[in-house]
């Protein structure tokens, strides 16, 4: 995971299309999207209510499929592929963070990061040494025996990053991240975001309403009406200088290897 | 996902809802004590009855010849006697083991007098072998003390009772004697003084073959008992002494050959087989009877018990089974948004199909334990009573008409859990194909 080779792109969108049917009505959530994403890039994808960017994460995730169009990543098109290329997708390649964090709720903080690896099928024992790491680099070491309820938003966003990249992803899809989150919190949980990207080139993706989340962002794609409006790269992104965070991602990206 | 994993999370997924799980497994619990009850009786019986009970002569077949057609024969003569090309032609059917054949003294015969080293009482026993005498009249089971119990190919001299030998003929000293002392008698010369009626006596002269003990006489005359005559010597006489007698009797030396045995017992390999051996024995115009007649009849009463029992046991079953695909349809409607959790990070179809199959066989195993735990103990309950029911109406019996077996309680238990499989297929299905984005959406 360390070739952050920016030129080759991971994702390939090709005229992607996603229509619904409402009753007598056709939505057309997204309407043919040409966009490609290199590997450890880091883009907002922003745009008004209703503009199809959940809808185009979803299709990136494979919990979802186009009427028409292409969806690459890596080598695999996602449009065509068979069920259990989409659920080795969903298992490997990209991790999903939720604006309702989405923990399940009968499972303690630690459980919750174990659940892609048992899906996987990994061991109990490596699981929970990987998933206490995981929790250790976010800062939640002693919070790993909590349910969900007993975690505060920012606590339990943190916890579905660490639940993300349990299966160490390539690309990670975040709708909405800090959507629930004050904004102090919704800070953290982008500086994490961003260390993950830089200090571990993972490719991100992240779907956001709020300017500032966008300014994270190597580039930011705008949508309306499910069509790309405006593509503009950030010439300078926001990084902070964190002294927890960085440190910490830096072990993260080793404990990956 | 991996068997134990998802084997631990359904169990978890249980454990949370204990209330929920322990009342539908209930239904399951019901269906399986009735049928585990209902099996438990048909296997106490079939080994009651191979194991008690054939010993005891279920496999024989009691052939007698037929006087029917002319009741006005004279001289009483059989219209199809039982003679000994008969007996021979018997001897050869398939699965035919051995044919003990006997005569019995006509009943004119007034009284037969025993008397051995000057000592005489009166006989009061004809029987000549145990096979002949129905295990379900008599009631006593006799048992050899010394010597060999009469079969087919020994039926000389006589066998004498231990208590006779005591009380009516004072041979011995002590009830019950020494087995030595029994010994010492066999090959003592007996005399039997038969008188016809124009008052001619005739002595036949043999020996002692062997000496027994009767069940029923030894409660008889223990303590307590009521009296009974001890006057009679309890004999039994072989078939050959007894046919000199009827020779003498009737003037007849080609006896046999015209009026032909009393009866004969048969004795067939195995009790399965009596029937089509009786069907071949009345062929020849011979009356052949049966106890597995009576235990079919008995059988069949019990197979329409266990018919209708076994038919509300699965009754009970398909509406448990109806209990549990309720539950899990529940417990997926509340679980819609987990299920579409767990899909996005990367579980399969298979995964959430195994995990609520799996829940669901252990909804219906948990009833299935319960089930054959309380099975057994109506079981023991039911022996209980049932032996309490009939020690009060004076059978001193212990029947264990009800029993378990491993192969029961293992198919039992496997049953009941794939009637939760089978409860659980539908809603396990439709958790699987769940939209994983329609499920994250589902509050
Ligand atoms: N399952 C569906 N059935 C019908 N229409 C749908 C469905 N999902 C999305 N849509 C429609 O597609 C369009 C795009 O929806 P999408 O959720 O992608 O928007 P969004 O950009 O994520 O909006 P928001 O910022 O509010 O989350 C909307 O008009 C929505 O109503
Ligand atoms: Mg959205």
């Amino acid at each position: 995971m360390n070739e952050t080779n920016i030129d080759k792109p991971i994702i390939r969108l090709i005229n992607l299309t996603r229509r619904y049917k409402v009753g007598p009505n056709v939505v057309e959530a997204v309407a043919g999207i040409d966009l490609e994403i290199a590997a450890g890039e880091f883009v907002a994808l922003m745009g008004a209510s209703g503009s199809g960017k959940s809808t185009l994460l979803n299709l990136l995730g494979g919990l979802d499929t186009p009427s028409s169009g292409e969806v690459w990543v890596g080598e695999v098109n996602l449009a065509t592929a068979k069920r259990n290329i989409l659920d080795q997708h969903r298992q490997h390649t990209v991790g999903f963070v939720f604006q309702s964090f989405n923990l399940l709720s009968t499972r303690t903080a630690l459980e919750n990061v174990e659940m892609p690896m048992l899906l996987v099928g990994e061991r109990a024992a490596a699981r929970r040494t990987r998933a206490h790491e995981l929790l250790a680099q976010i800062g939640l070491a002693q919070r790993s025996d909590h349910l969900p309820n007993a975690l505060s938003g920012g606590e339990q966003q943190r916890v579905a990053i660490a639940r993300a990249l349990a299966n160490n992803p390539l690309i990670l899809l975040a709708d909405e991240p800090t959507g629930n989150l004050d904004s102090k919190n919704g800070a953290e949980v982008m500086r994490i975001l961003r260390s993950l990207n830089q200090e571990r080139g993972l490719t991100l993706i992240v779907v956001t309403h709020d300017p500032a989340v966008a300014a994270y962002a190597d580039r930011v794609v705008r949508l309306l009406d499910g069509k790309i409006v405006e593509i503009s790269m950030n010439a300078a992104p926001t990084i902070e200088a964190v002294p927890p965070i960085t440190p910490v991602m830096s072990q993260l990206q080793e404990a990956s290897v | 996902m991996r068997f134990p994993d998802m084997l631990g999370n359904s169990l978890a997924s249980l454990r949370r809802r204990k209330v929920r799980t322990i009342l539908t497994s209930i239904g399951v619990f019901v269906g399986i004590v009735t049928i585990v009850t209902m099996v438990s009786a048909g296997i106490g019986t079939e080994q009651q009855v191979t194991s008690t009970l054939s010993g005891l002569g279920f496999e024989t077949i009691t052939v007698n010849p037929d006087y029917s057609s002319e009741s006005n024969s004279p001289n009483n003569v059989p219209t199809h006697p039982l003679t000994p090309e008969i007996v021979a032609l018997i001897k050869q059917i398939p699965n035919v083991v051995s044919v003990i054949t006997d005569i019995s003294l006509p009943d004119a015969i007034p009284e037969v007098e025993i008397s051995i080293n000057g000592t005489s009482a009166p006989v009061s026993a004809f029987f000549s072998n145990a096979g002949s005498i129905n295990p379900l009249v008599s009631g006593g089971t006799i048992s050899m003390i010394a010597g060999p119990n009469f079969d087919a190919t020994h039926q000389d001299g006589v066998i004498i009772g231990a208590q006779s030998l005591y009380n009516s003929l004072h041979l011995v000293g002590t009830y019950p004697a020494d087995t030595s002392v029994y010994n010492q008698l066999l090959g003592t010369p007996v005399h039997l003084t038969v008188t016809d009626p124009r008052g001619e006596q005739q002595v036949f002269t043999t020996t002692i073959a062997g000496v027994d003990t009767n069940s029923n006489l030894d409660d008889a005359r223990a303590p307590g008992a009521r009296s009974i005559t001890v006057r009679n010597a309890s004999v039994r006489i072989g078939a050959n002494v007894k046919l000199a007698i009827v020779q003498w009797w009737y003037r007849q030396p080609d006896y046999l050959e015209k009026r032909g045995y009393s009866r004969a017992t048969v004795k067939v390999d195995t009790i399965p087989h009596v029937n089509a051996v009786a069907d071949q024995i009345k062929g020849y115009g011979l009356q052949a009877d049966t106890v597995p007649a009576l235990i079919d009849q008995i059988s069949r009463v019990f197979t329409i018990l266990q018919l209708m029992l076994t038919s509300v046991g699965l009754l009970a079953l398909l509406v448990a089974s109806i209990g549990i695909a309720n539950t899990m349809i529940m417990a997926i409607y509340e679980r819609t948004r987990e299920i579409g959790v767990l899909k996005a990070l990367g579980a399969t179809r298979r995964d959430i199909l195994g995990m609520f199959m799996l829940e669901a066989s252990f909804i219906g195993l948990l009833g299935g334990i319960l089930g054959v735990i309380g099975g057994w103990l109506l079981d023991l309950l039911l022996n209980w009573g049932l032996n309490a029911y009939l020690q009060s109406q004076g059978f001193y019996v212990n029947l264990q008409i009800f029993q378990v077996n491993a192969t029961l309680i293992v198919s039992a238990l496997i049953f009941a859990a794939f009637i939760g499989l089978l409860a659980g297929l539908y809603p396990a299905r439709r958790a699987a194909r769940l939209d994983p984005l329609a499920a994250l959406r589902h509050e």
